[in-house]
């Protein structure tokens, strides 16, 4: 090829990359929301003379350009792929891939942060909690934690340590030992509810739980998790499973904040953007399980992040009631309005991403 | 607007070229000043009028000062455009500064800094000197000399281009394949240096500064990362300035020329920002006497450009430190350091040389010279901490790739490759298939990582 053929052909195929997007960019109708990374995306902007004049105008159309870009799930995917392949990049936007999973690596540890929750847990505790209480807590370690491969982790150990120093009011449980990788999602940072059987038996055995494990397992969807829409690379979807008996099936969950009732497995949140709020119908400020079969009186209050929502399902057998707490989403000085916390079992459960970032809590 | 944003490449690009390239020759000019007004008031809407006033003002006071020769003429439109540059660029610095100084409490005004005014008004100043020399011919045409000072391929992070380089191609410049092919493949090099080196080694450098745990090893290729992120930075802006520059049929001159292989630091500024250096070396090192009026002299004279080089950057002590630090080392290596580099291996001279500009950018990143001075004596592990820790072998681990891409592109062995390559006409004919092929694959992956956007702020932006 001439020169001078190189250089028609590299101006002709630049203009065409360059208008014909332009041309599919006025055509193309704009899309709401993005499911893989579950937002709303911008829309094109109003105008109005004071937003031309003090540049938010010019800066929502830049936002509206990306979010609008043409095949841009396929563009995010190019991109991950560059970083990863061919840059050789360890994480991209700190996911990394390992064994055909995504994993969030989570560091360096925030001990201000592990200080902040378990000052939460004492105020909790000086408030509203007796020697009548049996109180326990748990930690869920994040995906991370299970891989040993050059990639940046917590210091567990230091995390665990400030947390006994400063909760010698409450009995630890201990079910890192009880988990692999492979009980997480491939795409999401959650554990699989079928999975925990272990993690049960020793938060029972702990407890003094007499729990059966006489579980039906069902597949209810497939499922793509937080991390597909933030690392978008190739892999292998999930499944939602979900673990059933006739106790669980007849459990009623109450939210206070909006009065619903629903079952256990919400299955109106087969079609949400997030799948996994068919456990307990996804964040809720406060909610309880009521369950018909156990007419024992025996109350659990648990303060929990979204791990819970899987696991707690397969505590209610031994109680009649169910009380779980985000105080990400309500404020623990007015919990007495709605709970009594009298001669309750209570159980502390955060995960280490939680308990590494708990500035959210309230 | 961004040359790096999708709002700059697929929908300001297509609409400007074609309509570029539809309207008649006459109006093209038109277009290009049109162009370049939307192009400035989409990221800096209010400073929109200032940029207009002041070419009308050097509009106006060059036709009086062609027409009646003044000097004070001269001084007054100068001192006007240096005054609105330091009203926009200094007064807060100054007023801080007074503060300090005689324990007042003035209230600073808080002004936000006009994009690309360090730019336009050294353009412009050019302009209004060269015509009182009689360099150039005053340009009657208001059209004409807006489009040169708002031409907006390089109106907010040069490279400074004089308006005797361009004088003619005002008028009349070609347009064929050869310049659009060139500018093209120039343009999307620029975007490919700027998107996939420069903001990845700008991400190092941010995880450098956010974290805790650093080590002497960190510190290096932090220094090492900073000094190789605002080159690629920098000199991609000129890449993608001349590229487009070229695309309109403009020849705008280099503005780098693989600075770091240079094997003194005289030979660094005649490589680095050349449109700047030798703009301070043609109004003011060579007016003020150059090396004509003995040693002492030159010496002042040398002092005062990199003063000013130094203010000119940035309204901070760090700049003007900067400055000054290469003032001092040039005037060394002229009165007696340089018969001794001479002497030297080629591969010392070029080490003296990096480590010089590596600990002058330290000064230059850093937000105060206390950050500075502790970033300095961490290369040589006195801040305590270890040599090398977890962390930074997983960063460096994690950005080798772009480290040793960006080291090798940083000298001319690519680009001497591919011309030794070039001279088999077969080899030849197949870079040719390539070059396309590349150019598309690259501007495709440059959009993949602007769509995915999170680190994009060019450095000289803020000067």
């Amino acid at each position: 090829m001439s020169d001078r053929i190189k250089n028609i052909v590299v101006t002709i195929s630049f203009l065409l990359v360059i208008i014909s997007i332009f041309l599919i960019n006025l055509i193309k109708e704009d899309t709401q929301i993005s499911l893989t990374e579950r937002r709303k995306l911008e829309q094109f902007p109003k105008f109005s003379i004071k937003t031309l004049l003090d540049g938010s105008l010019f800066e929502k159309f830049e936002k509206y350009t990306m979010d609008q870009f043409p095949a841009r799930e396929e563009f995010r995917t190019l991109k991950a792929n560059v970083e990863m392949s061919l840059l050789k990049k360890q994480d991209s936007n700190n996911i990394y891939q390992y064994n055909g999973k995504l994993v969030e690596q989570l560091y360096p540890l925030n001990e201000k942060s592990v200080v902040n929750l378990t000052n939460k847990m004492n105020e909790i505790k000086d408030k509203y909690i007796t020697n009548e209480n049996k109180v326990y807590y748990t930690i869920v370690p994040d995906k991370n934690y299970f891989v040993n491969k050059n990639n940046l982790k917590l210091d567990y150990q230091k995390l665990k340590d400030i947390m006994s120093n400063r909760l010698k009011w409450a009995q630890y449980i201990e079910i890192f030992d009880c988990l692999e990788l492979s009980n997480y999602y491939n795409t999401d940072s959650h554990w699989k509810q079928e999975r925990l059987q272990k993690v049960v038996d020793r938060i029972a055995s702990k407890m003094n739980l007499k729990l059966d494990d006489n579980y039906e397992e069902k597949k209810i969807t497939d499922f793509k998790g937080v991390y597909a829409g933030q690392f978008p690379v190739k892999i292998e979807n999930d499944e939602i499973r979900v673990l059933t008996n006739n106790t669980i099936e007849s459990c009623i969950v109450y939210n206070y904040e909006t009065n619903k009732k629903t079952k256990i497995y919400d299955m109106d949140k087969i079609n949400a953007p997030d799948k996994y709020d068919i456990f307990l119908s996804g964040a809720a400020p406060l909610i309880s399980i009521q369950n018909p079969n156990n007419h024992n009186d025996k109350e659990l209050i648990v303060f929990r992040d979204s791990y819970g929502s899987s696991l707690v399902p397969l505590l209610v057998e031994e109680y009649s009631k169910i009380t779980l707490i985000d105080t990400r989403y309500i404020s623990t000085r007015i919990l007495a309005e709605y709970i009594d916390f009298n001669d309750k079992d209570i159980l502390f459960m955060y995960s280490t991403s939680i308990i590494n970032n708990s500035t959210s809590l309230k | 607007m961004l040359f790096t944003s999708i709002s700059f490449l697929y929908y300001f690009m297509p609409i400007v070229i074609t309509l570029y390239f539809m309207v008649p020759k006459k109006m093209q000019n038109i277009i290009l000043f049109i162009a370049s007004i939307a192009f400035y008031f989409y990221g800096e809407p209010r400073y929109i009028l200032l940029i207009l006033t002041e070419i009308f003002i050097a509009y106006l006071g060059t036709i009086l000062i062609d027409k009646y020769r003044k000097k004070i003429l001269l001084f007054i439109v100068i001192g006007i455009h240096i005054a609105l540059l330091c009203i926009f660029k200094y007064t807060d610095f100054i007023i801080s500064n007074v503060n300090s100084v005689f324990n007042t409490n003035i209230s600073l005004l808080r002004i936000a800094l006009p994009i690309g005014i360090s730019f336009y008004t050294f353009q412009i100043l050019s302009y209004v000197i060269d015509v009182y020399k009689g360099k150039v011919k005053v340009q009657r045409n208001f059209l004409k000399l807006a489009t040169y000072v708002s031409l907006f391929p390089q109106l907010i992070a040069g490279p400074i281009v004089r308006y005797e380089t361009i004088e003619d191609e005002l008028d009349n410049r070609k347009h064929n394949f050869e310049n659009f092919g060139y500018g093209v493949s120039r343009f999307t090099i620029g975007l490919a240096k700027k998107v996939l080196i420069a903001n990845l080694l700008g991400e190092l450098c941010n995880q450098f500064t956010n974290e805790d745990e650093k080590s002497i090893i960190f510190y290096w290729i932090f220094a090492i990362s900073y000094m190789l992120q605002i080159y690629y930075d920098f000199s991609a802006y000129s890449d993608m300035a001349i590229g487009l520059g070229r695309i309109f049929g403009f020849h705008f001159l280099e503005n780098f020329n693989y600075p770091y292989i240079s094997k003194s630091i005289t030979e660094f500024w005649r490589r680095w920002h050349i449109s700047l250096s030798s703009w301070f070396k043609d109004y003011v090192y060579i007016p003020l006497g150059g090396n004509r009026k003995g040693i002492k002299k030159q010496i002042r004279n040398i002092l005062t450009v990199w003063l000013l080089t130094g203010i000119w950057h940035g309204a901070s002590w760090n700049f003007v430190i900067w400055g000054i630090m290469f003032g001092v080392i040039l005037i060394i290596e002229k009165v007696f350091l340089g018969k001794y580099i001479e002497k030297l291996s080629n591969i010392f001279k070029r080490v003296y040389v990096l480590f010089i500009v590596m600990i002058s950018f330290i000064i230059f990143n850093a937000s105060n010279m206390h950050d500075a001075w502790k970033n300095i004596i961490g290369l040589f592990g006195a801040n305590g901490e270890s040599f090398i820790n977890t962390y930074t072998i997983y960063y460096l681990r994690s950005y080798m790739v772009i480290l040793i891409a960006a080291i090798i592109g940083a000298t001319p062995i690519p680009k001497n490759l591919i011309l030794k390559l070039r001279k088999s006409k077969k080899i030849n004919n197949v870079i040719n298939i390539l070059e396309p092929i590349c150019i598309v694959i690259l501007l495709l992956v440059v959009t993949a990582y602007l769509v995915d956007n999170s680190y994009n702020p060019f450095l000289y932006f803020r000067f």
